[in-house]
């Protein structure tokens, strides 16, 4: 049969299009069911180590759980209450934690020493482009660096935000030194003061709340918003 | 009615969360109120009546002390002893209890 023309022959090229698409679908759903039902397989698996594992308890960071870890970890699998009882947080983590202090020392260095996390995250996934990492993974290592001795910290502020900061930060100096501006202002917002050190206003609120609570400056609420007054209670009436 | 300093501190107006300010915000409002109603010989205190007089609101700076605010002034009072609710359970009127602050 020779080819068709006219609209006869249009008709049918199209025609042919779409089956050969809908193969490609179907065939690509198949191997997606497929693979799923492996998956499950996987889970229910690691899901029966992590019971035996339990069962035997231990607080010895051992290869076997280690190795354990890293094979959830690449399945996508959070399961952090089996996981934190055996070892201390994973291969994958450490070695995160790792370059994550190398890649951020001078970053930090250049924004006084502390960096709200969500900060650090869009710097790192930034630089990386592909094989991102997750918030999770982010927070995971982080909270290796202390146990590694790195010269990077995680710290939770009372209000919830983490930042990092530098090992060398020294807070007792933010503290002065916030109150000091804050005298030579009268007073301040946090708008104010993070125009005023160069931070983000975020931080600028920690480092006033930080300094409020150690007695260095109180507050003034109103309509106006919430300003910070050097703290005349405590150094005026004594 | 001579004013303390505290009264032109906007900071004065709101409650403190730091306990230590807090103690000695607290104890410079008791004296202010105490004073006030010395000089004015009155005795008996509607907390509507001063939540909206001189006393809790500054003028000047606009300032004024919330009512939440007041009640932990007035429960400071009567903590120590200078105050005596009318109606412990509306808490809408006090009675000052004359004796010297110390």
């Amino acid at each position: 049969t020779g080819r068709h023309r006219g609209i006869m022959g249009i008709e049918r090229s199209i025609q042919q299009k779409q089956k050969a698409t809908d193969s490609n679908i179907t065939q690509s759903f198949q191997d997606l069911s497929k693979l799923i039902e492996k998956a499950k397989d996987m889970v229910a698996l690691s899901k029966t180590i992590a019971t035996k594992i339990k069962d035997k308890q231990g607080d010895i960071t051992e290869d076997e759980t280690v190795k354990f870890k890293s094979y959830l970890l690449s399945m996508g699998i959070p399961n952090p209450v089996t996981r934190e009882t055996h070892g201390t947080g994973d291969k994958y983590n450490t070695e995160l934690a790792k370059e994550l202090s190398k890649a951020l020392m001078n970053p930090l260095k250049e924004s006084g020493g502390i960096m709200t996390l969500t900060d650090v995250y869009c710097r790192v996934n930034r630089a990386r482009g592909m094989e991102l990492l997750s918030p999770e993974d982010l927070i995971n290592a982080c909270e290796m660096l202390e146990i590694l001795r790195l010269p990077l910290r995680l710290k939770t502020f009372d209000s919830g935000v983490m930042v990092l900061q530098l090992q060398s930060h020294d807070e007792e100096q933010i503290i002065k030194d916030t109150t000091k501006t804050v005298e030579e202002h009268q007073s301040m917002t946090s708008e104010e003061l993070s125009q005023n050190a160069g931070i983000s206003v975020i931080l600028a609120k920690e480092r006033l709340l930080l300094t409020e609570k150690v007695g260095g400056v109180c507050r003034d609420e109103s309509v106006e918003g919430l300003r910070f007054y050097p703290n005349l209670f405590l150094t005026k009436c004594s | 009615m001579e004013w303390p300093w505290q009264y032109n501190f906007p900071p004065f107006f709101t409650i403190q969360p730091n306990s230590d300010t807090r103690k000695k915000q607290l104890e410079a409002w008791c004296s202010l109120i105490l004073n006030y109603h010395k000089q004015k010989k009155s005795y008996s205190i509607d907390v509507t009546e001063i939540l909206n007089s001189q006393l809790c609101h500054n003028k000047e700076i606009d300032r004024k002390l919330s009512l939440d605010g007041l009640y932990t002034v007035l429960d400071e009072l009567c903590r120590t002893g200078h105050l005596e609710w009318k109606d412990p359970k509306t808490k809408k009127q006090c009675l000052i209890i004359s004796k010297s602050m110390t």
